[in-house]
């Protein structure tokens, strides 16, 4: 019997190839031209060597909580396109699509309907069920706050895909701000490193160091957030709400370890925080539903 | 090396937590609840209910069936020691044999102190004591002076230990001496298991802010010690002190605090009743409760699957000590008349958990220097 509250071994070894890639290719600079750029090569990169079905059942190598350790990699890498939306959905179909297939949800938001990284995905799954482009009500806009996560916002009344789905879809995109917060957290701590006032770097000063302690201890207590919410999923509310709560503390710290600098749209702790922000919007519409 | 399940979600698990609720169930009722005795009487349930332990078979869970104990492991413990709390049971005496004397022998030991000194533990026949902090090394650890000379078969041993819980009646202490000033500060350590019962070896109680005197100085006046009784070799006092700490920040005491959490928050319900904005409140600290049992059970997961959970030691510790703080300011703050007394008294008292067993603020140092690799 294998350790369940955490990712098996073979997860473990898998999500840190899955990151390796990504950081090969997407491990770059946060600049316009990383949001800009037209990610297909890497999507069928993901479809060729068999991540886009990794959630498929009946056959599932993987549990939920070892999914989780693939939306963390993922998170830390911002990359725009519908990579979690898709296992999520993938996850709940008895016969999914073909492994191409870029897909979504719809969840309800008060007055409106998201559909996370629905500019960057072709199907989504309402209550109706998979819908193609044509078939969807028209696009009555794009949320793109964080242009990592454009979501789509269609008018409200489109029925949301089912609570199970939605539940999946949020615990992943909880992971995803994870990875996003672990990443903005790396970042500050290399910039404490190397940034340097009163002839020393600044990663030397206690208040410094105490904050990013308290920032690794929000990212260790959002990931077992996510545990919590993988095995008690009538929990997942409660669960999820303190996640975000404080991948976004990680986001706050992260502006304020890198000074003047972080609060400029050039720096990268922004692109992270905007992340968080937006899963956050995602994940309180997916589980705040009956 | 732990052994037992691998994970909480194990049948064996289950089956484990069914066979200990019926003992429960069974042996708790004369002991559970009895929390308006005094200091003596206390001690003595304490004691009591230990036995009952032992002669059931539950003490030290995680122990090699050679030394007495049952094979299992870091999970069997947990679950161990959160039935014990949902069967209001005091808890026993033995926490630091167990908990810290235990590894120190398992890790340094001589195969003649464990097969002298493990029984014992398991029986709880002795209790422990830790001697580590003195008033001029507290944080810095390294500065210990308390001083052990070789005589002969035996070292001798002068100075004086601050903050000593349980000194005044335990029977063996864990001692950071120092046995060579040529060495660095850290290099010239040696552990003991130093016996307490002997003229040159003189506890003093220490009032605390709560009203309690459970913690002591102990001051050492040419103490004797058998070199039987080193742990390890001279020069590795701060290895074995190391080991000590590491368990003092683990698994063990997350367990034993989160127990206590929830106790607390079972009375914090208690007290916000009819006020909604004091039961959202506490429903909120019952989410940081919840989750900080998911880091533990993650972290005793990734024990007993030998992936090193010693980072997560510090973090942990910091957690529960200040969501225990938390906790109990709020329940002060509500001031209900059935509970004020045991808030206010748990308000002071509960300083002490970001000050003992290491200080919130070396544990962020640790974090952020060890764990981060920011620059000392």
């Amino acid at each position: 019997m294998h350790a369940q509250l955490i990712p098996t071994t073979l997860c473990e070894e898998a999500a840190i190839a899955f990151a390796d890639l990504l950081k090969g290719r997407a491990g770059g600079g946060l600049n316009d031209e990383h949001f800009s750029r037209d990610w297909s090569p890497l999507w069928d990169e993901l479809v060729r060597d068999g991540w886009t079905v990794i959630a498929d059942r009946p056959d599932a190598e993987f549990s939920l909580l070892d999914l989780t350790a693939f939306a963390r990699a993922w998170g830390s890498y911002l990359v725009p396109l519908p990579f979690l939306p898709t296992l999520a959905v993938r996850r709940g179909l008895d016969t999914p699509p073909e492994p191409d297939a870029r897909l979504s949800y719809a969840v309800a938001e008060q007055g409106t309907t998201l559909v996370p990284y629905g500019p960057t995905a072709r199907v989504v799954l309402t209550a109706d069920g998979l819908t193609g482009p044509d078939a969807l009500p028209t696009a009555a806009g794009i949320d793109d706050w964080a242009a990592s996560a454009p979501t789509t916002l269609l008018p409200a009344g489109t029925g949301p895909a089912s609570a199970a789905m939605r539940r999946d879809g949020a615990i992943l995109s909880a992971a995803e701000a994870v990875g996003a917060a672990a990443a903005v957290l790396r970042r500050s701590v290399e910039y404490a490193k190397v940034r340097e006032q009163f002839g020393q770097p600044i990663g030397r000063f206690q208040a410094i160091k105490h904050r990013l302690a308290n920032m690794h201890c929000s990212v260790e207590l959002a990931a077992s957030a996510l545990a919590w919410a993988c095995f008690e999923p009538d929990d997942a509310a409660r669960a999820l709400t303190l996640a975000l709560g404080h991948c976004l503390q990680v986001a706050e710290g992260a502006v304020q370890v890198h000074g003047g600098i972080g609060y400029t749209w050039e720096a990268s702790p922004h692109r992270y925080y905007r992340h968080i922000m937006s899963m956050r919007r995602i994940v309180a519409a997916a589980v705040g539903q009956a | 090396m732990p052994s037992g399940a691998s994970s909480f979600a194990d049948s064996s698990i289950a089956d484990f937590r069914a066979e200990l609720r019926s003992w429960l169930e069974r042996a708790a009722p004369p002991y559970a609840g009895q929390t308006s005795i005094g200091e003596i009487e206390a001690i003595e349930l304490r004691r009591a209910w230990e036995q009952e332990v032992v002669r059931a078979g539950y003490n030290c869970l995680s122990w090699p069936t050679e030394s007495g104990g049952r094979g299992l492991g870091p999970i069997e413990e947990f679950v161990f020691a959160e039935e014990c709390v949902a069967a209001s049971v005091p808890e026993g005496l033995g926490r630091i044999g167990r908990l810290l004397a235990a590894p120190a022998f398992f890790g340094h030991g001589t195969p003649e102190q464990r097969a002298r000194f493990l029984p014992r533990i398991l029986h709880q026949d002795d209790i422990w004591c830790q001697g580590f902090s003195e008033p001029n090394a507290g944080s810095d650890l390294a500065n210990v002076q308390t001083s052990a000379r070789r005589d002969g078969d035996r070292y001798l041993v002068n100075g004086q230990k601050i903050w000593t819980s349980f000194g005044h009646y335990s029977d063996w202490c864990l001692l950071v001496t120092r046995t060579s000033t040529q060495a660095s500060r850290h290099r010239g350590l040696t552990m003991f298991a130093m016996p307490m019962h002997q003229p040159g070896v003189q506890p003093r109680r220490i009032r605390q802010i709560s009203g309690d005197s459970e913690f002591n100085e102990v001051f050492y006046d040419n103490a004797e010690v058998g070199v039987d009784c080193r742990i390890g070799a001279e020069g590795d006092g701060w290895r074995v002190a190391m080991t000590i700490l590491t368990a003092e920040r683990g698994v063990g005491y997350a367990a034993l605090a989160l127990s206590d959490l929830r106790v607390m928050l079972e009375m914090l319900d208690h007290c916000a009743l009819g006020n909604p904005a004091a039961a959202g409140e506490a429903a909120r600290l019952r989410d940081r409760m919840v989750v900080t049992r998911w880091q533990v059970m993650c972290a005793i997961e990734r024990m007993a699957a030998d992936r090193d959970a010693t980072p997560s030691s510090s973090i942990m510790k910091l957690i529960w000590s200040e969501l225990t703080q938390d906790v109990v300011r709020t329940g002060f703050e509500l001031n209900c008349p059935e509970h004020r007394d045991r808030w206010r008294y748990l308000e002071l008292d509960a300083r002490s958990d970001t000050i003992a067993s290491g200080s919130s603020e070396i544990q962020r140092n640790i974090i952020s220097e060890r764990v981060l690799g920011l620059p000392r």
